[in-house]
């Protein structure tokens, strides 16, 4: 039996090495289930320069990183290790910034030293990733946060009346005609957030 | 030998015991500097609460265990959290506390996924692989077998190069001398401590930043080679450069903390020359190995 542990464990080793490849193989987890793996898709795209290689990588993901990742599910989701790693890859293409305006008033915006009101919290990395996404009408949190925000308000100030989360967007570097994307509001007396 | 036998041999051969404890004691350290500075931030009450008791997360991840007990499922992960670093470190039940810091903050990602990113994945990773390493015994020897050090080097190689290779799809790019997205990261309002329009004049410099970071992260795989400690030296940098200049909490500083394994002959010849000041067992194995 103690014969056969270096076998076992280098066995081990060399499946767990594969696997972390599979699942973190470079730019495969950004691809959409199923992705070309529709006949006309795949027949347009064969015509296309190269399309043999996206064939190919479409295949890899549908036939073998995906069944390990359904495979491995029972031990990734539990203990939350998905080998998927989308650090960042690009920067934002407009300089976008959130404002807390409380009754008209500018409170904070981000990136401005003059308004700094609640700058730590919202920077702090598990609110920011949801002020990010909520400026870019991508967050199912942003009506929380927006309530969240405006109890902090009131707790300074519980005379104030309606909160503003504003969010901008620039051409860089940022200095000129701010557009605004999106608003969000809180206000006496139920202070639920809506759009 | 014929491979496989090389291969049996290759992953059972012993290391220095050294880097792998420093990561065993780095890791926790992160994990438990990251809740402090959540508590610092102020932002527990909304990220350790669930949903049902006005936690800022929309919906609670169906894997959290604890959803019945409202505040005393985050309180009793909370208190796993803090207290396991110090079991992993003081050497008691350092494989109990290493599980049970592993599982509380999956727990805590469950119940928060929205602030659980790729870095606390890094952590856990780490974390499990350390559980079965031999750093992890109750009496840790001074060499123990290179497998996890390898999977971890592996790991870092797999991470970079991914980053490596999503950055060649950036526009206009990351070596843009019209506007470089690390020009456009570490500038972001929301997220970077630069001001834009300080700094847009120095374009050139974000340029050939960008340039070797495109350059480090694709060349990632020297991570399984013999070159591992040098690359590291960039990467080091990278990510001192990316705690001077952005907002990404515990960011850098974890993935530094899995840098004792890459660092290898580095880190060994530091700490041998620091041995006198050093705690005992953390010189050279020669002198300190019973």
């Amino acid at each position: 039996m103690r014969e056969s542990l270096p076998q076992l464990r280098a066995a081990l080793v060399a499946l767990t090495g594969l696997a972390m490849l599979v699942l973190g193989f470079p730019g495969l987890d950004h691809l959409p289930n199923g992705w070309l793996q529709d006949p006309a898709a795949r027949a347009e795209r064969a015509d296309r320069p190269l399309g043999w290689l996206w064939l190919a990588v479409a295949d890899v993901d549908h036939h073998v990183r995906r069944p390990v990742e359904r495979a491995l599910a029972p031990l990734q989701r539990p203990l939350r290790i998905a080998q998927s790693w989308s650090l960042y890859g690009v920067g934002p293409n407009r300089a976008r910034r959130a404002e807390i305006r409380v009754d008209g008033e500018l409170w904070h915006r981000s990136g401005d030293p003059d308004h700094r009101w609640l700058h730590r919290w919202l920077r702090a990395r598990r609110i920011r990733p949801i002020l990010v996404n909520a400026c870019r009408d991508d967050s199912p949190h942003a009506a929380r946060l927006v309530e969240a925000i405006a109890a902090k308000a009131r707790q300074r100030d519980p005379g104030i009346t309606e909160i503003e989360l504003r969010c901008t967007s620039q051409r860089w570097p940022g200095d000129g005609e701010a557009k605004t994307v999106l608003q969000w509001y809180a206000a006496a007396p139920e202070w639920s957030a809506r759009r | 030998m014929n491979p496989w036998e090389r291969w049996v041999a290759f992953t059972g051969r012993e290391v220095d015991s050294r880097p792998l404890r420093l990561v065993r004691v780095l890791v926790p350290l992160c994990i438990l500097g990251d809740l402090l500075s959540s508590a610092l931030h102020g932002v527990l009450p909304q990220v350790l609460y669930p949903a049902s008791l006005g936690g800022l997360s929309a919906e609670t991840a169906s894997w959290y265990l604890l959803d019945g007990i409202g505040w005393g499922g985050p309180l009793l992960f909370g208190v796993a959290l803090l207290a396991a670093p110090f079991a992993a470190r003081g050497g008691v039940g350092t494989r109990i506390a290493t599980v049970a810091l592993l599982i509380a903050s999956a727990q805590l990602g469950h119940l928060y996924p929205p602030g659980d990113r790729a870095i606390d994945r890094i952590l856990r990773t780490t974390l499990l692989l350390l559980v079965f390493s031999a750093v992890s015994a109750p009496r840790v020897p001074s060499r123990v077998a290179a497998w996890p050090s390898d999977l971890l080097r592996w790991l870092l190689a797999i991470i970079y190069l991914q980053a490596g290779i999503v950055k060649l799809g950036a526009k206009p790019g990351w070596t843009s001398l019209v506007r470089s997205d690390l020009y456009e990261v570490m500038c972001n309002p929301m997220i970077g401590r630069l001001d834009g329009v300080t700094w847009e004049p120095l374009m050139p410099l974000f340029a050939a930043g960008g340039a070797a970071t495109l350059v480090l992260e694709l060349s990632a795989p020297l991570l399984i080679t013999r070159w591992a400690p040098w690359w590291a030296m960039g990467g080091a940098l990278i990510h001192i450069g990316i705690a001077l200049t952005m907002d990404l909490g515990v960011f850098p500083y974890g993935m530094l903390a899995v840098y004792p394994v890459i660092l290898g002959p580095f880190l060994l010849r530091a700490l041998d020359r620091l041995a006198p000041w050093l705690p005992r067992g953390w010189g050279p194995p020669d002198a300190t190995d019973p």
